[in-house]
């Protein structure tokens, strides 16, 4: 018996069961089955050489191609289902003929469920098929029946028996992780390197359309940074206005002026602007130091981030504990969790006058015994309707008071982290006249700039068309 | 108590026990909301009414202008100094809304609150002895770090400020009595002043819009977002599109900032109100009341007079020309309109739809949806039924039904959605810090005391305002 590793068939992880290697060679069995082939092809015009001797030449080929597809659909596939199980040990003739095939496809190795039921429909029905089509072949001729309308009970009996395994499908183990080789893939980018393969059909539609998809020119989207830039500066223009040195020593400045610290006067000569402070950051993040940030978050800011992420996920199992949460009076901005905890229940202790000093409490009893220590709540009327499931609220709970502790105490995100995202619905885009501010219907063919209608599209040529976009 | 004399008296009590410095925190608060347009400031007041309270506040530009005859003038003269608002140039310290150059913002904040001569005129933000002081300074989300640090070593080592408190400028609104405009049921007063639970803030202001989900008057970091869209955007844009069409304006960044807060709406039907201001449908319209074309006068400082707007008057060129020969007074030939029409709304519109000049991010309510996808199921209605809107942005006539329509149509039906504008949505950060002040108890505990800050350095202050100690 070999291994898995040692069969001839590709995907190298197949495990055929079982299987043990060819004796014959590949010679031997084709040369078996020319032989068996030719067997039939004699025997065939042989028998109709008796039987119909006035048939067409065109008809004996016809015969003797429906009888020897009819034997290959019956006979070899016909093995093939009904050893399936087994394909890979069988040593005979047919199963060493089928596993010298399933070097091309080794599904046949495998029970492969769709080879599977192709085949027993295949030997099934393509030998009926056959059957009927010789049979009507003779037909016409006018004499007398042929024989293999005699034969059909028999193989009625045996295509029975195949019957039983036809829709026993078995799941295999899948080998649907990567293979080395290499396989097509439909490349249906809009690239300029993929612009001779991609289809034609729509080309125009795709540059019209440029807009919507977000794929815009590079040369548009420097425009549009350009005009955001433009619109974020102070001045048009670029200018220094020094601060008025003069004025600060008239106005009697304060004495404490000389003795300013280090620090404070690195701060006062730093002509760093944001984008400096920006770059900055930027670089710091990029070589993973995290920057100043890291060093005042300090270690615990990704642990506490996890951490509150995995419990936002399950907050509305916490029904209990975020009802009080709401509508407790702890102090503004609750201070660290132990301590609210050993605080409220001294309290609640006192108002209720239990005595259970149980410091470590749950939060769940926590919440109880306070929830006894609040006022009573205005009293509801009660209904037969109030387990009604159709009257039921779904609103999700209010989280934890430990989720809300883990939320506040996240760091804040960086200052490229914090801009909104693009809208999420991709809403066409707007185009406006450059002349009137309508609807910009034209666009200008050399600059890319709409106007409204030809009124304002002269006025833009005129004037103002720049050709640059 | 001198600054000397501070220093002196502490470091002898500091020696024998080091390790535990001085928690105390004096008891004047003084509050500064740093804007990037104007800085919010003010002492903290017990006054229970918001209108009390917020006469303490005094809004003062950040900035340093520097007017058509090279004068250069700092933040707090800008209001009694410059008149002729004609090219003047702007440099502001806090760069896309996070407090960059130091150099500048300390000139101002001298001239504001700190120099005898400058503050005489304005007594009540003068800031006499930082070290009997704490102050309650604001920063935008997602500061970098750097910055951050910056920031408290410019706020202890130049000044040294007896306590001091940093921290997200949207946190503080949820100090404020939010309650009564959401019509929910007041609170007992014996609770004292509490943030609110749940409270979403959308703050619109002059660099960017973000969004922030405060619970307890704490942010909730992973779910802050930042479209990068603010108020000097759209004077921007609208200063592009009025040069293209009309005027040149590209240097009048101030007037382009006037017209667009008195003109510009956001639109509830983009559609329509495009169509009725289209050029072709404008004679039809002209005599109906409801057009939306109007004319603003811009301002002329020569006569000493001031910007308005006006409802769109068709004839006036045909008028101006007609009165040039028969003597027309000079007022009416010298003026210069500019005639809006859909700049009034296609402007704002950069808050809900970024993409209508390319940009790659969601506008103001699908925002809060990608926000909310990030936190547990549970909190989403909490934070829906309490949108709060602050920012400069939020005050654009029909920006608050916009938002409300839109975040009702892409929410789940189940859950309630209530936007709310803050009473004054400029100052109401501002607000909320002076609400925060008069709970003692919370203020020193977020607070960190002069000693404390010499004892542990600005690292330790850092990480401790990021809640890591």
């Amino acid at each position: 018996m070999a291994t898995a590793l040692n069969h001839p068939f590709y995907l190298l992880d197949l495990n055929p069961i079982g299987y043990v290697s060819n004796t014959m060679s590949i010679t031997a069995l084709l040369g078996t089955f020319t032989v068996a082939v030719a067997g039939v092809i004699v025997f065939t015009s042989a028998v109709l050489k008796a039987a119909k001797p006035n048939l067409s030449r065109t008809d004996k080929i016809l015969v003797g191609w429906f009888v020897f597809s009819g034997c290959i659909h019956f006979i070899l596939e016909g093995y093939f289902v009904y050893n399936h199980k087994t394909m890979p040990r069988r040593l005979d003739l047919l199963g060493q003929m089928w596993k010298e095939y399933a070097k091309a496809d080794s599904r046949y190795m495998t029970m492969e469920p769709f080879v599977l039921c192709m085949e027993t429909i295949t030997a099934k029905v393509g030998r009926w098929l056959t059957d009927l089509g010789s049979t009507c072949q003779d037909r016409p001729c006018g004499s007398a029946h042929f024989e293999s309308v005699d034969l059909l009970p028999t193989f009625k009996s045996t295509l029975k028996s195949i019957q039983d395994t036809m829709f026993r499908v078995e799941l295999l183990p899948s080998n649907s992780h990567a293979q080395p080789g290499w396989s097509y893939i439909a490349d249906r980018g809009l690239g300029p390197s993929k612009a001779a393969t991609a289809p034609t059909l729509g080309r125009k539609r795709g540059i019209r359309d440029a807009g919507k998809g977000g794929d815009i020119s590079s040369r548009r989207a420097n425009a549009i940074a350009r005009h955001i830039a433009e619109l974020d500066r102070e001045n048009q223009r670029d200018v220094t206005i020094p601060v008025p040195v003069k004025q600060a020593k008239e106005a009697g400045a304060r004495k404490t002026r000389e003795k300013t610290t280090s620090n404070v006067r690195r701060i006062l000569m730093s002509q760093k602007t944001f984008k400096n402070h920006f770059d900055d950051e930027e670089a710091a993040i990029a070589a993973g130091g995290g920057g100043l940030s890291a060093v005042q978050i300090g270690g615990g800011g990704a642990n506490m981030n996890a951490a509150a992420v995995a419990a936002a996920v399950k907050a509305g199992k916490d029904a209990v504990a975020a009802t009080v949460a709401r509508r407790s009076s702890t102090p503004a901005t609750t201070p660290s969790t132990p301590a609210a905890r050993r605080k409220r229940p001294s309290a609640a202790v006192t108002a209720v006058s239990t005595p259970t000093p149980a410091p470590s409490q749950p939060d769940t009893t926590d919440a109880e015994t306070e929830n006894d220590a609040e006022e009573p709540k205005p009293k509801l009327l009660k209904t037969e309707y109030d387990n009604d499931p159709l009257l039921k609220s779904y609103a999700p709970n209010m989280p934890s008071d430990r989720i809300m502790q883990l939320l506040l105490a996240e760091p804040a995100l960086s200052y490229n982290a914090s801009r909104v995202a693009p809208p999420h619905d991709s809403q066409p885009p707007r185009n406006f006249c450059c002349m009137c501010g309508y609807w910009g219907k034209i666009r200008c063919k050399n600059c890319h700039v709409r106007t409204c209608g030809l009124d304002c599209y002269r006025l833009h040529e005129d004037s103002r068309c720049g050709a640059f976009f | 108590m001198g600054t000397s004399k501070a220093r002196t008296a502490a470091k002898p009590a500091k020696k024998p026990e080091p390790e535990v410095p001085s928690r105390r925190i004096p008891p004047k608060t003084f509050i500064i909301d740093n804007g990037a347009y104007t800085m919010k400031a003010g002492y903290a007041s017990d006054a229970t009414s918001a209108e009390e309270a917020l006469s303490a506040c005094t809004t003062i530009p950040n900035c340093l202008v520097k007017t058509r005859d090279n004068r250069i003038v700092v933040g707090p003269q800008i209001s009694s100094t410059v008149n002729d608002w004609n090219e003047a140039m702007f440099r502001r310290p806090v760069e896309k809304g996070y407090l960059v150059n130091w150099e500048a913002e300390r000139e101002i904040w001298e001239q504001s609150f700190f120099e005898e001569k400058a503050t005489a005129r304005n007594k009540g933000i003068r800031i006499p002895t930082p070290e009997d002081t704490t102050l309650v300074l604001t920063e935008a989300p997602n500061t970098m770090p750097v910055l951050q640090r910056n920031t408290d070593e410019m706020v202890m080592e130049e000044w040294g400020f007896g306590g001091y408190v940093r921290c997200l400028g949207p946190t503080l609104n949820a100090w404020n009595e939010v309650h009564s405009l959401f019509g929910d049921p007041l609170r007992k007063p014996e609770t004292g002043i509490l943030p609110a639970d749940c409270l979403f803030v959308v703050d619109s202001g002059y660099s960017h819009t973000t969004v922030t989900p405060v619970y307890r008057g704490l942010p909730i970091q992973r779910a802050i977002r930042r479209l990068d869209i603010g108020g000097k955007h759209l004077t921007n844009y609208l200063k592009e599109i009025v040069s293209m069409r009309q005027y040149n304006m590209v240097d009048e960044s101030y007037i382009m900032n006037e017209v667009k807060e008195s003109v510009c709406f956001v639109t509830n039907d983009f559609t329509t109100d495009m169509e009725k201001t289209w050029k072709a449908n404008l004679k039809r319209q002209a005599a109906s009341d409801d057009s939306i074309v109007v004319d603003f006068v811009l301002p002329d400082p020569n006569a000493n007079k001031k910007g308005f707007m006006r409802p769109h008057d068709p004839l006036l060129e045909a008028k101006k020309k007609k009165g040039a020969l028969s003597g027309l007074s000079s007022e009416i030939l010298s003026e210069d309109v500019l005639v809006l029409g859909n700049e009034r709304f296609a402007v704002p519109e950069l808050l809900f739809r970024p993409s209508d000049i390319g940009m790659k991010q969601a506008g103001v309510p699908e925002m809060i949806l990608q926000s909310l996808s990030v936190l547990p199921a549970g909190l989403h209605a909490a934070f829906l039924a309490n949108v709060f809107v602050v920012g400069g942005n939020a005050g654009i006539p029909g920006f608050m039904e916009r938002l409300e329509t839109e975040l009702r149509q892409i929410t789940s039906s189940e859950c309630v959605v209530r936007v709310r504008r803050a009473e004054d949505p400029i100052c109401s950060t501002w607000l909320g810090g002076s609400r925060l002040a008069t709970n003692r108890e919370e203020l020193s505990r977020v607070a960190i005391s002069r000693q404390e800050y010499q004892e542990y350095g600005s690292g330790w202050a850092g990480r401790r305002f990021a809640g890591n100690i």
